[in-house]
């Protein structure tokens, strides 16, 4: 095989199949339908709590996750180094243009060792950080103060426990630090293991320390949040059409006429 | 069958959907403008662009380029912006042995639909993602700033 040819069937081979791409993005998005949230236990153990979180931030900390968590730039690979190009967050998470992170973050994995690793949404390249308006990051912390970051709604992206659960349980680009491509560490529990380490935390009140209030609810998944609107809207709208009909029926209202 | 515009005509290509698309333009489509350079998306050389974004095509599966518009160097200054980055190559005689610099045009371009203006360290950060392993860097960065000014 001439270098050329080395080459072609390297480049060949550095793609999976985009239609499994797609089919994981479905599958995602059927699961966020039917995904059903952990509650609360009637009898919740801190301590038990405490020791499941003590877990998920070995998770949290290990570079598949953190390297995006960041306060501005990304990092890149095992140790966590400085990403190469000089990427920027972007206003969306994307990147700024014209570096954004889908010139090099395709649609899959690449099976070369040191080519960018990549997921779809949708058929898309999904890859991405969080916004700029709520940067999830938790770069340097770590115990208490990570815990809070990762739970409170004003900074983990507006999530209720019941939608952290299904972000870490069900969304395809936390699933993919379990599949990151050739040479890419794995992070310290496997992906069962971390999502029972999730629901552990949650069942046990989801604690960050020895002394706060346990929770005491889940809150709402984003499918129920969107279903609640949708049915005040509907409630509403139906209130809007009684109305109406009920005018419609009354009897016509008349001018007395002027003597 | 993955079906594409490429600089301005559609194609249709019968081949794998994880083909990367930089062989489905040099074997396929015969376009040999654009370079392989490291394969892995890193060195730059494989830059096109895809509905006016800039794209790694040695590391993208053609699959996902369906239904876009792709352009390559081959078709670059077929627009003001494209011709005056060109124009400004030659003016500053930017190549040395010429290999990276379709893509180094390529980002170029795609540096300047998005900033008419682009300070120095916009210039820098934007062509970082692009080597050279002759060193032309000073030239291309000030063919890129002359360009801007031609287009301003």
């Amino acid at each position: 095989m001439n270098p050329q040819q080395s080459g072609r069937a390297r480049a060949r081979a550095v793609v999976l199949s985009t239609a499994a791409a797609i089919c994981s993005a479905a599958a995602a998005a059927g699961a966020a339908d039917s995904f059903v949230p952990t509650r609360i236990a009637t009898k919740p153990d801190r301590d038990a709590g405490l020791q499941a979180f003590a877990q998920l931030e070995r998770v949290l900390l290990h570079p598949r996750c953190v390297n995006c968590h960041v306060p501005d730039a990304p990092l890149q690979g095992n140790n966590s180094r400085v990403h190469y190009p000089p990427i920027q967050r972007g206003v969306d998470g994307r990147g700024t243009a014209p570096l954004q992170c889908s010139v090099c973050h395709s649609t899959q994995n690449s099976s070369l060792l040191h080519a960018p690793p990549g997921l779809g949404t949708d058929g898309k390249p999904g890859w991405h950080m969080p916004p700029a308006n709520m940067k999830m990051s938790w770069l340097g912390l770590t115990g208490p103060a990570l815990c809070k970051v990762f739970r409170d709604p004003k900074s983990n992206g507006d999530r209720s426990l019941a939608a952290i659960e299904q972000h870490m349980i069900i969304d395809h680009l936390v699933a993919w630090g379990w599949n990151p491509g050739p040479g890419r560490t794995l992070p310290p529990l496997d992906k069962a293991a971390f999502d029972e380490q999730v629901r552990r935390w949650i069942q046990n009140g989801a604690p960050c320390d020895s002394s706060e209030p346990l929770r005491k609810s889940v809150g709402t998944t984003r499918a129920e949040a969107k279903r609640e609107a949708q049915q005040q809207q509907a409630t509403s709208d139906r209130a809007l059409v009684d109305g109406l009909r009920a005018l419609a029926a009354a009897p016509p209202r008349t001018h007395a006429t002027p003597r | 069958m993955t079906s594409f515009k490429l600089n301005g005509k559609a194609v249709d290509v019968d081949v794998p959907a994880d083909t990367p698309v930089l062989w489905v333009l040099r074997d396929t489509l015969g376009l040999t403008g654009t370079k392989y350079g490291c394969g892995i998306a890193v060195c730059g050389a494989c830059t096109v662009h895809a509905n006016g974004q800039q794209l790694r095509s040695c590391v993208t599966p053609v699959s996902a380029i369906a239904g876009q518009h792709i352009t390559t160097i081959e078709a670059i200054a077929d627009d003001r912006i494209g011709r005056a980055v060109q124009e400004a190559w030659v003016r500053h005689d930017v190549v040395q042995c010429g290999y990276c610099q379709s893509g180094q045009v390529m980002s170029a371009v795609a540096l300047l639909r998005v900033k008419r203006r682009p300070s120095d360290a916009e210039i820098d950060q934007a062509m970082s993602a692009n080597i050279c392993r002759c060193g032309t860097y000073a030239r291309i960065h000030a063919a890129v700033k002359d360009a801007a000014r031609a287009i301003a």
